[in-house]
């Protein structure tokens, strides 16, 4: 007899109790049998709410059925699998926030860059706002960044403005004078549209003499960009 | 604000000059419009934007229709132009010839 099972006891002897491939010996209140699982790879677990303090339950090897399978947990001591993803897909938490679940990541975020270079200079003299060539039209979601670098000069000592627009409402606006002559002026502005069609452009006025705006000239030339994230 | 909008096919290799250009005729053509700011609190007219793209010039000039006194956005009295009705694309092409 293996297993120190004592011939003594006063419940009966093992090989008596025990029937079956696998039974266990235990105690509730004497000697009582544990028939063995039906179920392949479960196993012995301790719980005060069975009579002998035993049963059989799910474990890592029961629950797992297949490769790449992985092991979480459904509820409170309870053990799930999370079959093999499709190729490429990564793991994420479902929208309840209550199970993992793998996701196609090319359905991700998409960003679009694009930019309007100016190709030749603009003047003007007028001392209220005139839209430029500068502009860019938002694609698809509305959710954009858009940056400028103005290389510009003004003829007299004055000051010039730069205004960046949404297409009709004044976002942003800079200041020029001829402390900064000729300087390269660079302005950014983040905002978030709800339109496909938002239109973000940049105006010019000068309060005395011409401000040039250079668009031909390859070292300093006028630019708008705007990435999109859609 | 009344504006006139045009091309113009021609060239030049200073915008700046080409500008001042473009505003000495019109100044010398319709009689007492000022369309440059060349003191602080100058009384104008409107003013002049030049694309300055080869062969293909977009001129816009610019014609205040209301008098604006000097505010928080401008130093200068803007002004409408005694003979504005007598700015028209035409007229303005004329004076550019």
């Amino acid at each position: 007899m293996s297993g120190g099972m004592i011939k003594t006891d006063t419940s009966g002897l093992a090989d008596i109790v025990l029937t079956t491939k696998g039974d266990l010996a235990t105690w509730d209140t004497e000697r009582v049998r544990k028939g063995v699982s039906a179920t392949n790879y479960t196993g012995l677990q301790a719980d005060s709410a069975i009579a002998d303090g035993l049963t059989y339950g799910a474990t890592a090897r029961s629950t797992l059925a297949g490769t790449g399978s992985l092991l979480y947990s459904s509820g409170a001591n309870t053990l799930a699998q999370l079959s093999a993803g499709t190729g490429e897909y990564t793991l994420k938490m479902n929208s309840g926030g209550t199970a993992p679940e793998w996701v196609d990541v090319s359905a991700g975020a998409t960003v679009t860059v694009q930019s309007d270079i100016m190709t030749s200079d603009e003047t003007t003299t007028s001392g209220t706002f005139s839209d430029t060539a500068l502009a860019l039209t938002c694609q698809s979601s509305g959710k954009f960044f858009a940056t400028t670098s103005l290389n510009w000069a003004i003829s007299v000592d004055t000051a010039c403005f730069f205004r960046f627009t949404d297409g009709t409402t004044d976002i942003q606006r800079m200041q020029g004078d001829q402390s900064t002559f000729g300087g390269r002026l660079n302005i950014a502005i983040s905002d978030t549209g709800t339109s496909a069609s938002q239109v973000v452009n940049i105006e010019i006025k000068t309060s005395g003499g011409t401000l040039t705006l250079y668009g031909q000239n390859d070292q300093a030339t006028s630019r708008l960009d705007m990435m999109e994230v859609s | 604000m009344k504006i006139i909008k045009f091309t113009k096919n021609m060239s030049c290799d200073d915008s700046h000059n080409c500008s001042d250009n473009i505003v000495t005729k019109l100044e010398s053509k319709f009689a007492g419009i000022k369309l440059m700011i060349r003191n602080k609190t100058d009384t104008v007219h409107g003013g002049i934007h030049i694309r300055h793209a080869p062969n293909s010039h977009t001129i816009k000039l610019i014609c205040y229709e209301k008098t604006e006194n000097p505010n928080n956005d401008h130093t200068t009295t803007l002004k409408k132009y005694a003979d504005l009705d007598n700015l028209t694309e035409t007229t303005v092409k004329n004076a550019l010839k």
